[in-house]
């Protein structure tokens, strides 16, 4: 048990919206346990709230129920349910990142600004996040005629790529990832997939959300099945 | 992470006042107008940490009191009731039991403040260099040689052309203004920023350069600042942590993106869903 990275028990999300007077339930009691270096795959149908869960985790949504244990780096386990936001905020600097399929920046930073951003505010010394951010950008293909210019210009495949640069770019212990493939090329998906690999290796523990299954039986540790996980809870 | 700054319990009601002013104003009572003596609740009970290197945002529509809030902690007006600590590097100023000669001093040195019209942050009758000497001048800076350096390097920092440094504010744009206040705001070091509504009222352009600017600024000093707006944007790709305030009270708060994709509050929902 000591060297679990993740542990969630029965964590769950609903939303009330008070406009209509009505509960929304999005996903109900999926538990699964990661260790360092493993990939969990969350499955299911759309709509049966994959995308919610990875955001309770990350705490973007307030987990309706259940727990997520979290083992920092210096070893202290942290319900991620309900831990004070400046402790989630430090946590999210240094230690857990998220890939959503958008990506979300100023339009006026330089690609290699929007990838080398993380890392400064890390405290990486400027010339040493820069190399870092190209290193990535070129294991994703990017050209490096693009590095001086906006990714707001880019295409979709092309803004996915460098939101994955960005996130591998800084790395961390635990990273969720919402389908990080969704809208690339084969050859752009062997490379991120590589990559993935590359950081399962290092012992990057992941929580992922594939839309092509194949991807899942090729990265995924684990298969986390979101609807029956919930009958599995209430069995146990 | 440690609070710079512990604000309890922060009242400021306009008005006579009497004792059923709290009871009978709010977001369940849709008004800050006490029906029995007229007085109009502007704060009410606020209480919050700022902590060290966060940006905090304050959001609400116009009268919800997140202005109202900012300008008692900058000593522009005084609480009816309720405390705030300031913990500045060892000291710990308990802001409203000081006289005014420290509050002014504090202010001076210790906080700065940019507010939504540049005219209320600037000295618009000297020159742009001359309104950061003046702060300067107020945190016991003597030399000349040293006061005209500092002016320099901070207008070259916040993209004010030093050629401009000699002439009257009120002859810049207004993206200007923001940058000369910004850089007065800045000059003495202060570990504490307010923003008040900083962007609203400038173009979009601007308005994207100055928030570039301020989250650059706020990266290499690592300045804990409050920033108050009723702009969405502003709040999400500045701040980390937002509070949303209502006819003067904190309605709700958490992290900025847990704000803006799942917020809890009736209103919070009607405010997102209504911008977005």
């Amino acid at each position: 048990m000591t060297d679990t990275i993740l542990s969630v028990r029965g964590l769950g999300k609903g939303f009330y919206i008070h406009d209509r007077a009505k509960h929304i339930p999005a996903a109900m009691g999926v538990s699964f346990d990661l260790k360092p270096g493993e990939l969990a795959a969350l499955v299911g149908p759309s709509g049966a709230g994959k995308s919610s869960l990875l955001k309770a985790i990350y705490r973007s949504y307030v987990p309706t129920e259940g727990v997520v244990n979290y083992t920092t780096a210096a070893g202290e386990v942290v319900d991620l349910v309900r831990a004070p936001e400046t402790q989630i905020t430090a946590l999210r600097r240094a230690e857990i990142g998220f890939v959503t399929q958008f990506l979300h920046c100023l339009p006026r930073l330089s690609t290699l600004d929007v990838v080398a951003r993380p890392l400064l505010q890390q405290g990486i010394a400027r010339a040493a996040a820069h190399d870092r951010a190209a290193q990535m950008l070129a294991a994703l293909a990017i050209p490096e005629q693009l590095w001086d210019a906006t990714p707001a210009t880019f295409s979709g495949g092309e803004r996915q790529r460098v939101n994955i640069a960005r996130s591998f770019a800084q790395g961390g212990r635990l990273m969720l990832l919402d389908e990080p493939t969704a809208s690339l090329d084969p050859a752009s998906r062997e490379n991120v997939c590589a990559m993935i690999e590359g950081a399962k290796a290092e012992g990057t523990g992941m929580v992922a959300i594939f839309h092509d299954t194949a991807l899942v039986g090729r990265l995924a540790d684990h298969r986390i099945d979101v609807q029956r996980a919930a009958f599995e809870e209430a069995a146990e | 992470m440690k609070p710079i700054l512990d604000v309890e319990n922060l009242t400021r009601i306009h008005g006579p006042a009497c004792p059923a002013c709290l009871d009978v104003t709010g977001p369940d009572h849709d008004t800050n107008i006490c029906r029995h003596c007229g007085s109009v609740v502007a704060v009410a009970g606020a209480s919050f940490p700022l902590h060290k290197g966060e940006v905090l945002g304050i959001m609400g529509e116009s009268g919800s009191g997140k202005s109202s809030l900012v300008k008692m902690l900058y000593f522009d007006d005084r609480p009816t009731s309720g405390r705030a600590i300031f913990h500045d590097e060892g000291a710990e100023h308990d802001l409203f039991s000081l006289n005014e000669a420290q509050q002014l001093r504090l202010r001076d040195t210790r906080m700065g403040m940019v507010y939504q019209n540049p005219s209320l942050g600037l000295n618009f009758d000297i020159s742009a260099g001359g309104n950061i000497a003046e702060r300067l001048l107020m945190s016991d800076e003597l030399s000349y040689r040293v006061i005209r350096e500092k002016a320099t390097a901070l207008l070259a920092r916040t993209e004010v052309p030093p050629a401009r440094m000699d002439e009257l504010p009120r002859n810049f744009s207004g993206g200007m203004q923001q940058r000369v206040q910004i850089a007065r705001a800045l000059s003495t070091g202060a570990p504490l920023l307010f923003l008040d509504e900083v962007t609203t009222g400038l173009d979009l352009s601007v308005q994207a350069r100055i928030l570039d600017l301020i989250m650059e600024l706020q990266e290499v000093t690592g300045v804990s600042m409050l920033v108050v707006t009723h702009d969405l944007g502003v709040v999400r790709h500045l701040t980390t942590r937002t509070i949303v305030m209502k006819y003067g009270r904190i309605i709700e708060s958490g992290l900025t993106d847990q704000i803006l994709e799942d917020p809890q509050a009736a209103y919070t929902q009607q405010l997102v869903s209504s911008a977005l």
